[in-house]
């Protein structure tokens, strides 16, 4: 896909995002938003290698949402190329839905089960570990979010991968600048976070998370890097990116927008998606 | 005398020839026997370091990649401190991890309360799809390893620090996950773990004088095939239980919900230990006397307990 698809893609990704969220009455919608571009060039970008005929497809790069509440994009991606149905992502977190607010492995495309923070990278290294054992060379990419980082088992793992020098693993940090209720550098200093990734032993490069070139240029060298050290992409993103009520606010984690404010909402996404439409013409 | 961890090892070194897919982590915690793997096969027995939430996360992710793990440290560390990784990294998945936790008991008893494991059998037991083994000597440990890897599900077994005589032969078929050493008449003496060997030398001593109790040791505390055990133990008018643990989720209360679930209404009695921080140093053999887990104190309380039988 080109920039102007993958944008317009973005949105399309949002407004399911936000369809499913606001049909269920619950779901983490703005850490959904701000790693969409991130999340749709991993899939639409020709970076992730997978085959939604076949999840289980042993050559298959592993994705692992390690901030499982950000699980909306996620959905919003495996439905629409293929892994499951539209009509499952419609009932999201409805009683008996195969997909609940958080992912676990019974959804096709989901590799590991997340909710709870800190998890994703350990199983991450170990994944990327066997396969190197295995002999085989997919690679392992792992979205973080920024308030993950204060989990003290997300260093055990940085330290881990850097020392077994895993060079097919990618760990994404999705740097909102937000954890659940308030700023990360008012909760606990993640500050410098680049500069910590690097002081652990991974090659570290920062990119605009929304910014479809640059990370473009960053995702599509992953495979050809030179380093043999582990990869760490500090994505500066904005929480609730699209939908300026929500951007960038404490008040918006699993807040979900009413009355007014919906129609704010997609008033906002049909604004950016007329943009891309303008500029694909 | 045997040590449990040259049995478990031995099992996994002999496993790992056999199969490629078999990987040791451990949390910088030595052993012999790893040492010998290790310069064996150095790519597949890996020291993750002192860091046991990642230890399990690791081994969850090499399991997804198509590996069996083993992961092995002092039973507190890799139980208690990565619970949550566990529960969720491995039994929600039901991935192939065995953990192999050294240490049971008061085994550390002298060391202080950080390094006894006296509830780590409540906490696996409650875990979904979990397998619990508590060995009475290096031969089960042996045999336990064998089980748990062929499960290719989540296990956990617990090593004794401490060597002991050998309870089996090495042919023994531990298949069944218990075994009646010896049956007796009206009352069962059923224990796990190391206190197996105690509750044998008390049937010893009951039998000279004329008193024929029943021994059970029990090894597999879960899964457990609860109609042939419930069986054995329905034909006794009274149950003893004997282990080195506390009462909540140990084999007391597993028997005793046992007998709630069957409407058996056998006398019945408990011995454990207290659910207590044990502070300063705790030898195993002065707690043992207070809970009435040694040889003699056990003889003692079976004559009390069969003199109040119905």
């Amino acid at each position: 896909m080109n920039v102007v698809d993958l944008q317009k893609k973005a949105v399309e990704i949002r407004k399911r995002v936000l369809s499913a969220a606001l049909k269920a009455g619950k779901g983490h919608v703005p850490p959904a938003f701000s790693w969409v571009e991130i999340g749709v060039h991993l899939y639409y970008g020709d970076i992730l290698r997978f085959d939604a005929a076949r999840p289980g497809w042993p050559e298959r790069d592993r994705f692992l949402l390690s901030k499982g509440h950000a699980c909306l994009t996620l959905y919003a991606i495996l439905s629409d190329l293929g892994f499951f149905s539209a009509e499952e992502l419609e009932n999201f977190a409805g009683d008996g839905s195969m997909l609940a607010g958080h992912p676990d492995p019974l959804i096709p495309g989901v590799e590991a089960i997340s909710g709870s923070l800190g998890h994703g990278l350990g199983i991450g290294a170990g994944l990327a570990l066997g396969a190197r054992l295995n002999h085989q060379d997919w690679s392992v990419f792992v979205l973080l979010g920024d308030g993950e980082c204060d989990e003290g088992s997300v260093w055990e793992a940085a330290m881990f991968a850097s020392h077994h020098k895993l060079q097919n693993l990618v760990a994404i940090v999705d740097r909102n600048h937000l954890s659940a209720t308030n700023f990360t550098e008012e909760t606990l200093k993640l500050e410098p976070l680049a500069g910590r990734w690097k002081s652990f032993g991974w090659e570290t490069l920062t990119v605009d998370g929304h910014d479809f070139s640059q990370l473009a240029e960053i995702l599509g060298q992953v495979r050809s890097r030179k380093a043999t050290s582990p990869l760490a992409i500090i994505a500066d993103t904005v929480k609730g990116k699209g939908v300026r009520l929500m951007e960038n606010s404490p008040l918006w984690h699993h807040r979900l927008p009413k009355g007014e404010e919906i129609a704010q909402a997609w008033h906002d996404l049909d604004m950016i998606a007329s943009v891309y439409d303008e500029s694909g013409r | 005398m045997l040590d449990f961890r040259d049995g478990a090892f031995d099992s996994v070194d002999e496993m790992m020839g056999q199969a490629e897919d078999l990987v040791v982590l451990y949390n910088d915690m030595g052993a012999m026997g790893i040492d010998r793997m290790k310069s064996k096969s150095p790519e597949r027995v890996i020291n993750v370091g002192i860091s046991e939430q990642n230890l399990i996360s690791v081994a969850a992710g090499l399991a997804l990649a198509g590996k069996r793990a083993i992961v092995y440290g002092i039973i507190p560390h890799v139980t208690g401190r990565c619970y949550e990784q566990i529960k969720i990294d491995l039994c929600t998945m039901q991935l192939p991890v065995t953990i192999l936790g050294i240490g049971s008991g008061l085994s550390y008893g002298v060391d202080g309360p950080t390094h006894h494991a006296i509830h780590d059998i409540a906490l696996m037991r409650t875990l979904p799809g979990m397998s619990v083994y508590n060995p009475a000597d290096a031969v089960t440990a042996a045999a336990c390893v064998k089980l748990a890897l062929a499960q290719r599900t989540p296990a956990y077994i617990r090593l004794d620090k401490d060597q002991h005589q050998a309870v089996y032969a090495p042919d023994f078929d531990f298949a069944r996950g218990w075994n009646l050493v010896k049956p007796g008449k009206r009352v069962l003496l059923i224990s796990t773990g190391i206190v197996t060997h105690q509750v044998i030398g008390a049937a010893r001593k009951l039998h000279e004088e004329g008193v024929d109790v029943g021994v059970l040791d029990w090894f597999c505390l879960k899964p457990v095939n609860e109609s042939e055990l419930v069986e054995v133990i329905a034909s006794y008018d009274g149950i003893m239980t004997f282990e080195e643990h506390i009462f909540f989720g140990g084999i007391g209360s597993a028997v005793s919900e046992m007998l709630q679930e069957q409407n058996l209404a056998p006398r019945f009695k408990s011995f454990h230990l207290k659910e207590d921080i044990y502070l300063g140093a705790t030898g195993r053999k002065k707690i043992g006397e207070q809970r009435g887990l040694t040889a003699d104190t056990i003889t003692a309380n079976v004559r009390d307990f069969i003199l109040r039988l119905p």
